[in-house]
């Protein structure tokens, strides 16, 4: 598609488009309720607090934008498809960003006037918030590992174990928020806050998102490792700050699953200490973004001089 | 048995790698090419000195650490010293 080759036409187009849904869309009834506000005060509101996601997502399509260019100049060498395919897993976070938001509002719009959809939109919301990551992180980490393997650098036994030690604090925490929504008395209720029983979360949503948390890590701990040991002073240099901004995606957004994750959906906008904290992880998010778009213009310089 | 001297373009990318790690095979590739106008496996020793004034100036443009460049074409210009051969 013409649209994928262009990150930042794309942008603008589903940037438009998201601003339009959230000005055109009906306000939300129930939020109308909880927060005792007129349609007016809704949208005010709404508007102004997906004002940050333009600077957001715009880090996001251009530090994708400039990691793809990167990996064209040297689609013909022996590492270019490892940066490929890098990009490819930046451009399912960038992508993800709008589809996600884009898809979750008209969910949610639907099911506040079809109250029967309410299930189907939570549930659809949290698989959605599950999908995305995980392919984007399935190319990070198969990228990342090619490159290490190529210069036959190898995952030191101190960074495993640190990695099995965030993974197991993260898996534990994880279930002790969400399962204490269930009822563990009937394991076939769906009568919680994610409208699925509690086998069908394990085993849908709690092992995929544990799956992927490990995939992120260790794909961010090999992108990070690669980027400090390779051969090449000015290479490494450029190539950090590539390193740094992937840690800083991946990272980040694992935080946002977990918050995400472990406070359940309401379908409309939470005004409350999580939605701070979700602006605070995005803009990590999107430094993270910027340093990658930075790194990847630095290496793009070392292939055009 | 006699010394291998592995060849001048072979040289210069090892001390390359040293600076542009993977990327160095293209860079120097790149520099022979469009300012000797040369193959880079052929260039000689009268090349360097011109080519290495091409790599100081396209160094500079990548990092700003005078350090870097200074050692990487002083690294280089060792290459221009004929080599003695072990007996």
């Amino acid at each position: 598609m013409k649209l994928f080759k262009r990150p930042l036409l794309a942008y603008v187009i589903v940037t438009v488009f998201y601003f339009a849904l959230v000005i055109l869309l009906p306000a939300n009834h129930r939020a109308l309720a909880a927060y005792n506000i007129s349609p007016l005060q809704y949208h005010t509101i709404l508007f102004l607090a997906v004002v940050p996601y333009i600077g957001i997502w715009f880090a996001a399509f251009y530090g994708f934008g400039k990691l793809r260019e990167y990996a064209k100049i040297i689609s013909r060498s022996a590492e270019g498809e490892d940066f490929h395919t890098l990009a490819n897993g930046i451009k399912w976070l960038a992508y993800g960003l709008p589809a996600t938001a884009i898809i979750s509002i008209i969910l949610n719009t639907i099911a506040d006037h079809y109250h029967r959809f309410h299930s189907t939109a939570i549930i659809s919301n949290n698989y959605i918030n599950i999908l995305i990551p995980l392919i984007a992180f399935t190319y990070l980490s198969r990228g990342s590992r090619n490159l290490t393997e190529r210069v036959k650098i190898r995952l030191d036994f101190s960074g495993a174990k640190l990695i099995m030690a965030a993974l197991a604090i993260l898996g534990v925490l994880y279930c002790y928020f969400t399962f204490r929504h269930f009822d563990l008395q009937s394991v076939g209720s769906t009568n919680n806050p994610y409208f699925i029983p509690i086998w069908l979360m394990l085993l849908t949503v709690a092992i995929p998102y544990l799956y992927s948390w490990f995939i992120g890590l260790l794909a961010a701990y090999e992108i990070l490792l690669y980027s400090r040991q390779v051969q090449g002073v000015i290479y490494r240099q450029a190539l950090q700050f590539l390193g740094l901004g992937t840690v800083a995606v991946i990272v980040s957004l694992i935080s946002l699953q977990y918050t995400s994750s472990i406070v359940p959906r309401t379908g409309f906008i939470s005004l409350n200490s999580i939605l701070i904290l979700n602006y605070l992880i995005r803009i990590i998010e999107a430094i993270g973004f910027w340093l990658l778009a930075v790194g990847a213009k630095k290496l793009k310089k070392i292939e055009e001089v | 048995m006699p010394a291998y001297d592995p060849p001048l373009y072979d040289r210069v990318l090892r001390v390359t790698h040293v600076y542009l790690g993977p990327a160095a095979d293209r860079f120097i590739a790149r520099q022979v090419q469009n300012h000797l106008d040369k193959r880079p496996e052929d260039i000689s020793v009268d090349d360097l000195k011109m080519l290495i004034d091409w790599i100081r100036v396209a160094v500079s443009l990548i990092t700003e650490d005078s350090d870097i460049i200074e050692e990487y074409t002083a690294q280089l210009m060792r290459l221009t010293v004929p080599q003695k051969r072990p007996k």
